[in-house]
């Protein structure tokens, strides 16, 4: 046990615990203390234990200096992570899947408050799911004195790891005077020993510092602070060995002697004697092949010492020497030295901070590390000052906040993208103008998007002279703004444009670009034939490129316009060549595609349990990713597999967060219809019925076209259940028209309601329009038959044996629901199983005298005719919302029923119409 | 520029010198174009052409320093050291 664990006791016993995982509180471990009480020791002694135990250790420590090559934890734990992937989701499997191979395993990491943002991030993701692995997290953080990354993304980390948290408090003063004596090797005068005590408050580092220098120099003239007795201590080595401290200090954590030597003007040969002095004195420490300090505590005294003035030369000078000495690997170097130049910045030569802060946040950002890379943007903006041109600033600020947004950090992004359009047009300059335009994507949220549409249009009015490919670009972002603005046609005219620009371009990007907005702004059902052609487009396109993202999105598109018109085999086929470009692609979004590919297809095919399966596989790796979209995602394919297999008890509430904006139609919609659709197919008629009233009347809805055949598939199951007619004629009117088709929604089929005409017969039949209800029925029964849909086919019957019961056709009705439980059982349609065996039961028994409804219950009709809800029923009768549900029930059982609409289409006919 | 570098270490033989060559390892030695040792009048002499000083300077520190750590415990402190870029090359 090493000097600075001394007195540790307890904290080694919680350590011990924890790894033999006792109590199982966590399987996350986080030290915490002030600087000096020893957290470092505790972690490397945790580590050497677990080590013993079997565990393979992976370790890794923050950088004061916070200059290292981007996500330098993760190569510090699994060596060379290259990032060689399509996304950052795919950054973070990849990172999960090569630590979880490692198992079992206990990842240590050291003063985690200094490691980069983009690391922690990536940990904040990875940690829940590592934990449910064999491995082990261990951190060390010092309480105070975090960088940025720690302070904006450490909570994030802890809320995912929910470690176990061990404080570290100040030795005892019987530990503390162990301590001291084991570091000075000796006894000391009681006086000194007294003194040193007060001084040092329990520190464990400054205790040993303080025995250290008693036991080098035989005295204790200490200077207040821990800062003054590691520089006694300094001041009693070698000269040379001091200049080399000095030096390193300014070089960082570790001490890299080459280049120390060459701001030396020395030969390496002649400072390793000086080197070894350091490390005889511990102020300096081996790790492995490498030296550094032995406690950030030296560095920082060290560089306390030194005047601005050396600080500034001796900075300069190491940058020059790590440029030569590194000339053929200076990427490596790059953050390093942009944190070096940056300090030379105050004599007025500002060009190198600005070239390297560039340089390293460029190869940041092709390293998917967005949170380092905009830090480095910043240093060159700030570096650079007011020295900096128009031109450059605008460049920098436009990189800055692509960065920020691929970081996911919006607002930042958002202000800086406006200060570097408004930096970008003073230039005058079209090309700059438009790149900063095309800085941002559309995101569907006004504020945002807005500005982004007034730059383009501005952008696309300064380019003089034709630039198909960059004008075709220009329309199709403004393409995209406009459909998100709900300006429709707007979208549809500038897009059509983009395409004519993009195919005139002959720039591959451009097509992209047109291709998707174009498929964006005819994603309604009239757009279909011009979408089958997009995709196929968009499939050749990655294919001639070799593009597989570019190709899958291809096949994606085809999958939708497959679906659309039922054709089931095409869809089979197509599936199976997106597996083959999403495995190209790699990462967990392409991944996610497919699995919903194939679990709608599943759903579809009546193998539930495979389609739940595959859905369940699908929401936990989006999930995982942290991808803002998973959650509506997950729940609009849980909405198709739970409509026949039985809706489970989920939370229907989006997770807080920044991926919806209720204020905004489109989030607005998807917010109310898909919990509405849950509830009401679960019986929750009042909150189902509270929720889609508060969308507003569906005739006043401006439905985004990518949304309006899901939207309309919801409603027409929402307004059945609910016994809203208003809705169930809109829903109807605005079906009318795609006859043939079918209920598909999303990019990449996300859920499958069956064919239109089983809407139709529903909502024909709750509005009391039982012929059209028949021969609506009947054809989706076919249709079903034809493609292969087995679960529609039994609800299209169950539907089509209830609008027979009420046309007093129950011997017809009957067979029709035999035949039907016996494949619902089979595929585990529980709704549809209690549904069925509920309308035998009302066909079986027929309606009697003895069912003649009472006045309350007549009353109770009326109502629900109007489309009351249980709950405003209540309090027109003055009644408890129980009683009210119990009158409709009976209501319901007495006429046969099933559906509250039934009651609204019976009672205009009824003979107590007119009471 | 070729870089030459002398080194001229009293009290060490050819023993001394083959195990740290054993402790430096077997992996390729950067940028290193020619190495001869011997001994004169009981030190150790090496000479060594590199092709730059950059070379030189990192092996020394990279992989130098830990294998002395690993031999002898630490550096050998009276090291004599003459190290020139070669302005004339006739090679």
């Amino acid at each position: 046990m090493g000097t600075w664990l001394w007195g540790r006791d307890a904290e080694l016993r919680t350590v011990d615990a924890w790894l033999a995982k006792e109590g199982a509180e966590s399987q996350a471990l986080l030290i915490a203390g002030a600087a000096g009480l020893g957290k470092t020791a505790l972690l490397a002694e945790l580590a050497d234990r677990a080590a013993a135990a079997g565990r393979r250790v992976l370790r890794a420590r923050g950088i004061a200096t916070g200059a290292a090559p981007p996500f330098w934890m993760w190569t510090q734990l699994l060596g060379d992570v290259e990032a060689d992937v399509a996304d950052r989701f795919a950054f973070v499997e990849r990172v999960f899947e090569a630590i979880g191979a490692q198992a079992p395993a206990l990842v240590a990491i050291d003063d985690v408050q200094w490691v980069d943002e983009s690391s922690l991030r990536t940990l904040a993701l990875v940690v829940s799911r590592l934990l449910d692995t064999d491995v082990l997290v261990a951190l060390s953080m010092r309480t105070h004195d975090a960088h940025e990354g720690w302070r904006t993304s450490g909570d994030d980390l802890l809320a995912a790891a929910q470690p176990l948290r061990l404080d570290l408090a100040p030795l005892t003063a019987r530990a503390a005077a162990h301590c001291l004596t084991r570091a000075a090797g000796q006894n000391l005068p009681p006086e000194v020993e007294e003194r040193a005590l007060a001084l040092a408050r329990g520190n464990a580092f400054y205790l040993t510092e303080l025995g250290r220098a008693w036991s080098s120099g035989g005295t204790l003239s200490v200077p207040a602070g821990v800062s003054g007795v590691i520089g006694g201590r300094v001041a009693r080595l070698s000269p040379r060995a001091q200049e080399l401290l000095h030096v390193a200090a300014v070089l960082g954590d570790d001490t890299d002697i080459a280049v120390a030597a060459r701001c030396l003007g020395r030969n390496p040969m002649q400072c390793l004697s000086a080197a070894q002095e350091a490390l005889d004195e511990s102020l300096l420490e081996r790790d492995g092949s490498a030296v550094r300090f032995a406690h950030p505590l030296v560095r920082t005294a060290l560089l306390s010492s030194m005047s601005l003035q050396r600080l500034v030369a001796l900075h300069r000078r190491a940058a020059i020497e790590i440029e030569q000495l590194y000339e053929s690997s200076l990427d490596d170097h790059a953050a390093d030295l942009a944190r070096l130049w940056s300090q030379v910045v105050v004599t007025g030569e500002v060009e190198p901070a600005i070239a390297w802060g560039r340089r390293a946040a460029d190869i940041a950002m092709a390293a998917l590390a967005f949170e380092d890379a905009s830090r480095f943007y910043s240093l060159a903006l700030d570096s650079g000052g007011s020295s900096l041109d128009d031109r450059r600033r605008a460049e920098l600020l436009r990189d800055r906040a692509i960065a920020d947004l691929r970081a996911g950090r919006m607002a930042q992004a958002d202000t800086g993208c406006r200060d570097a359009y408004v930096v970008a047009r003073r230039t005058g300059d079209a090309h700059l103008v438009a790149s900063v335009a095309l800085a941002l994507d559309a995101i569907g949220i006004r504020a945002w998007d807005r500005p982004l549409r007034d730059r383009c249009e501005e952008a696309l009015q300064m380019l003089a002279g034709a630039d198909p490919a960059l004008r075709a670009r220009l329309l199709s972002r403004l393409s995209d703004s406009l459909m998100y603005d709900g300006d429709w046609d707007g979208a549809t005219a500038t897009s059509a444009e983009a395409l004519r620009w993009a195919e005139a371009s002959d720039d591959d990007e451009a097509r992209i670009a047109a291709y998707r907005a174009r498929q964006l702004a005819v994603s309604g059902p009239g757009g279909h034939a011009e979408r089958v052609e997009l995709a196929a487009r968009m499939t050749q396109l990655g294919e001639r490129l070799d593009r597989p993202d570019v190709e899958m999105w291809g096949r994606l598109w085809t999958i939708d316009s497959r679906w659309e018109v039922g054709d089931l085999l095409a869809v089979t086929a197509e599936i199976t060549r997106l597996e083959t470009a999403t495995e190209r692609v790699g990462g967990p979004l392409a991944q996610w595609h497919l699995l919903v590919a194939r679990a709608v297809l599943a759903q579809a095919r009546g193998r539930l349990d495979e389609a739940r399966s595959l859905g369940g596989e699908a929401g936990d790796l989006l999930r995982s990713t942290g991808h803002p979209a998973w959650f509506g995602g997950f729940m609009a394919l849980l909405a198709g597999i739970g409509h026949h297999r039985g809706h489970e008890a989920i939370e229907t509430d989006p997770p807080a967060g920044p991926a919806t904006d209720p204020g905004e139609m489109r989030s607005a919609l998807f917010g109310y219809l898909g919990p509405a659709l849950n509830l009401a197919e679960n019986g929750r008629v009042d909150e189902a019925l509270r929720r889609f009233r508060a969308a507003g009347p569906p005739r006043t809805w401006d439905i985004p076209p990518f949304f309006e055949i899901s939207a309309l598939a919801a409603t027409a199951i929402i307004s059945v259940e609910t016994g809203d007619l208003d809705a169930v004629q809109f829903v109807r009117d605005r079906l009318a028209p795609w006859r043939g088709r079918h209920l598909v929604g999303g990019a990449g089929v996300g859920n499958y309601f069956g064919p239109v005409e089983l809407a139709l017969g529903r909502c024909a039949a709750a509005v009391g329009d039982l012929d059209d209800a028949e021969r609506d029925l009947r054809e989706a029964v076919a249709i079903c038959d034809a493609i292969g849909v087995p679960g529609f086919g039994v609800e299209c019957d169950v539907e089509l044996a209830v609008v027979l019961q009420r046309s007093g056709r129950a011997d017809e009705a009957a067979p029709l629901l035999e035949s039907a439980l016996v494949r619902a059982r089979q595929m585990g349609m529980t709704r549809f199983v209690t549904r069925i065996e509920a309308t035998q039961t009302v066909a079986g028994r027929g309606r009697t005298s003895g069912d003649e409804l009472t006045a309350r219950e007549i009353e109770v009709a009326r109502l629900v005719a109007q489309g009351q809800s249980n709950r405003e029923i209540a309090a027109t009768l003055v009644l408890s919302e129980r009683t009210a549900a119990n009158h409709v029930q009976h209501v319901l059982t007495k006429l046969g029923m099933v559906r509250r609409t039934q009651i609204a289409a019976w009672w205009p006919r009824s003979e107590y119409a007119d009471e | 520029m070729p870089y030459v570098h002398i080194t001229k270490t009293p009290g060490k033989d050819l023993d001394d010198y083959r195990q740290v060559v054993s402790a430096v390892g077997d992996s390729p030695i950067s940028g290193r174009i020619s190495h001869y040792a011997g001994t004169e009048e009981g030190s150790l002499m090496i000479v060594d052409v590199w092709q730059s000083r950059a070379d030189a300077d990192r092996f020394a520190a990279e992989r130098l320093f830990p294998a002395f750590a690993g031999v002898w415990g630490r550096p050998p402190e009276d090291t004599l050291i003459l190290a020139y870029d070669a302005e004339v090359v006739d090679a």
